[in-house]
């Protein structure tokens, strides 16, 4: 039973971690898509894959969409983000009661999916064929929940049962606005009725409701896995599963090191353009002082620097070959954590860390512009995302 | 050098631009989570602006492309609808693309057309010029961010009258229904797995009716085209040598957005002052080149 601010915080912080989580695994199986007939699809399944990519990466900026939520709902209550997770992969028990690894689209990753957004009391899908893909086995972990749903009940007891006056002391103008895009909507938290809506908006998008589930992530998952079953051909592309660029100590588990050295050059920028967009998102929801201005444009440089650098940086790693030992296999979204995520106390210091960091991946990806032109756009695009930062952080100076 | 007559041309016509559509970032091939998608057989998403069908990639049953010369104003030797210059074929060169980046260098609507390379051709008649010669693209320096806000739509007008004159449509739902109805007798008589795939992914879109809502919306540009000019008159079709002293005033629109077919309608005029413009002229381009970062 959580009743306690810390204890609720403690749970909010596993919130953050999983629906970080799971936002990286349905983008890693979105992007080992096919996308051409040159990758041995025929039209019909090209057109397949499309679809299936899309409404894959729709549910994963609904995850993004959950995770600012929560970090609202953290807010509200004298929290602070956590953006930090372990290094992929996770097996089961070990971290989480599910395993957390990054797999290519198939019908064992949708089987895990299926699992992630499965409703308690729903009967478990199927059991997929398990191929050395496949890490660990699916059991509950009894320790804390054995389903998502579980947790945010757990959470949204907590924040029923707890004295409204005491608990939300987070300023009210620290909350993340609702309007991140047309698709994307995340919802402010200013008391319990607020929170309490913020997680029912979180379970039903996952979960569905009892008795209706369509269009829930759950649904769409087991409507995606029973597509794969009626075809005949696979979807995706030959990526390795866990690729990373060196050991982590907290992920001691089988992964791929990566040994192509053009792909790890790309992994490791790939590595650097996540972790400026969880330093802008830290420094969102981390609130600071910041003007209101100076969030409008960290809200518009995180949103823009997922579309048009991380998503393309993945893609391009996606069709570098992993190495060596791999052989007629490939690279892929590596999505490591090298060390800490702080973010200094002092505003001017965040900023001049994020233009740092900006700049030398633009640097980086300049230099890596030979490899694929797509690099190069991204060289541009992260250079004008930094442009834009330091013109909104000087029109606030003059203000 | 003397003054002569300022010709206006007026040009209308279907473009084509097979451009990805946010969420999708601006170099997805085929278009995954925005609304506009390749469909099989055909080549890769592109962003160009086609003014005419050469490298176009038409789809069934959908206007057909080509920008032309409607009307010419201003020449004493002809009447407005008989000028020879009617019917020539108007283009933007060096494969133009609307530049927003989602969002990273423009709003949604207020896209740039980034290069803006305008000729207007017919048999051996050409006029063609650009906006700047010095114009460094993605923008640096601030007068390139100020040469980049020029080239920004200055606004965006849902104008389902102006779009229904100048098209016949003034509801895009009954001409989808209309080719959705001919899209499924096609596939009932497709042969080919690429024509059906093709051809549903087609008829999907157009059922969704949030994909139509852009028809009623047009882009306003007006754009001071300044750089360098090449100009071939051997029949003395203008009634004098174009000067390119000044700026030429350039406005048009894009509106009519047709999401089936990735076309949408082109209005717009160019100003073409022969021997030295007029001062009338001179004001308007001066208007056309003031800084307007603004509009970012």
């Amino acid at each position: 039973m959580i009743d306690t601010r810390e204890g609720l915080i403690n749970a909010l912080h596993i919130a953050s971690e999983l629906e970080h989580g799971l936002m990286l695994q349905y983008l890693f199986a979105a992007f080992t898509l096919k996308k051409h007939q040159a990758e041995g699809l025929t039209p019909s399944q090209q057109e397949l894959a499309r679809v299936w990519e899309g409404r894959v990466l729709s549910v994963a900026r609904e995850e993004m969409a959950h995770l600012g939520t929560v970090f609202n709902l953290l807010t509200a209550i004298g929290g602070a983000p956590r953006l930090e997770r372990p290094n992929f992969p996770q097996p089961a028990k070990s971290y989480y009661p599910f395993p957390f690894t990054l797999t290519r689209y198939s019908d064992e990753t949708l089987y895990r999916f299926i699992r992630f957004e499965l409703p308690k009391g729903e009967k478990p899908p199927s059991l997929p064929v398990l191929t050395a893909e496949f890490v660990g086995p699916i059991e509950p972990d009894p320790v804390e929940f054995d389903y998502i749903g579980e947790l945010y009940g757990q959470i949204r007891a907590a924040f029923s049962s707890m004295s409204e006056e005491t608990l939300f002391i987070g300023p009210k103008f620290a909350q993340d606005s609702e309007e991140w895009s047309r698709r994307m909507r995340i919802l402010r938290v200013v008391d319990r009725a607020s929170a309490n809506a913020a997680i029912d908006f979180i379970v039903l998008e996952g979960e569905g409701a009892p008795g209706n589930r369509k269009g829930s992530h759950y649904d769409t998952f087991l409507d995606l896995r029973a597509q794969l079953a009626t075809t005949n051909f696979d979807p995706a592309k030959a990526v390795v599963p866990n690729p990373r660029t060196r050991s982590h100590r907290e992920s001691p588990y089988p992964a791929t090191l990566l040994e192509n050295p053009d792909a790890i050059r790309v992994a490791q920028l790939f590595n650097e353009t996540y972790r400026a967009t969880l330093l802008m998102l830290g420094q969102l929801y981390g609130y600071g002082g910041e003007s209101f201005g100076e969030r409008t444009a960290l809200r518009n440089a995180a949103r823009q620097i997922m579309t048009m650098a991380v998503r393309p940086l993945a893609e391009i790693l996606t069709g570098l070959p992993a190495g060596k030992d791999h052989k007629g296999l490939l690279a892929g979204p590596t999505f490591e954590l090298h060390g800490g995520l702080q973010l200094s106390n002092q505003p001017e210091a965040r900023w001049s860390i994020l233009t740092e960091r900006l700049g030398l991946i633009t640097k980086a990806a300049t230099d890596l512009a030979g490899l694929n032109s797509r690099i190069g756009l991204v060289a541009q695009n992260v250079g004008l995302i930094n442009g834009n930062l330091q013109r909104a952080r000087a029109a606030e100076e003059r203000l | 050098m003397s003054r002569g007559p300022t010709i206006w041309v007026k040009f209308s016509g279907w473009f084509q631009c097979r451009l990805p559509t946010d969420p999708d970032p601006s170099d997805e091939p085929r278009g995954v989570s925005g609304y506009v998608r390749a469909v099989a057989g055909e080549p890769d998403l592109d962003r160009v602006i086609r003014l005419q069908p050469v490298g176009a990639t038409p789809r069934s049953h959908c206007p057909t492309i080509g920008v032309t010369v409607v009307r010419v104003f201003g020449d004493p030797r002809h009447g407005p609808d008989e000028h020879p210059l009617v019917g020539a074929a108007v283009d933007l060169l060096d494969d133009a693309k609307f530049e927003g980046r989602n969002h990273i260098l423009a709003e949604d609507g207020f896209e740039a057309v980034v290069p803006c390379h305008l000729r207007i051709k017919k048999d051996g008649f050409v006029v063609q010029r650009k906006f700047a010669d010095a114009f460094s693209f993605p923008p640096v320096t601030a007068d390139d961010f100020q040469k980049f806000a020029q080239l920004q739509a200055t606004g965006v007008n849902i104008s389902p009258g102006a779009i229904g004159e100048a098209t016949g449509t003034f509801n895009l739902a009954p001409v989808w229904k209309a080719r959705t109805a001919e899209l499924q007798k096609d596939l009932a008589v497709a042969h080919s797995d690429i024509e059906r795939a093709a051809l549903s992914s087609r008829i999907e879109s157009m059922s969704n009716p949030g994909n139509a809502r852009f028809f009623a919306a047009r882009m306003l540009y007006s754009i001071p085209l300044g750089g360098s000019a090449s100009v071939a008159d051997p029949n003395g079709l203008l009634p004098g040598k174009p000067s390119t002293a000044g700026d030429w005033p350039l406005e048009f629109w894009f509106g009519a957005w047709d999401a089936d077919a990735l076309c949408g309608f082109m209005v717009g005029f160019l100003a073409v002052p022969t021997e030295e413009a007029s001062d009338a002229t001179k004001n308007i381009a001066t208007m056309m080149a003031d800084p307007r970062l603004e509009r970012r």
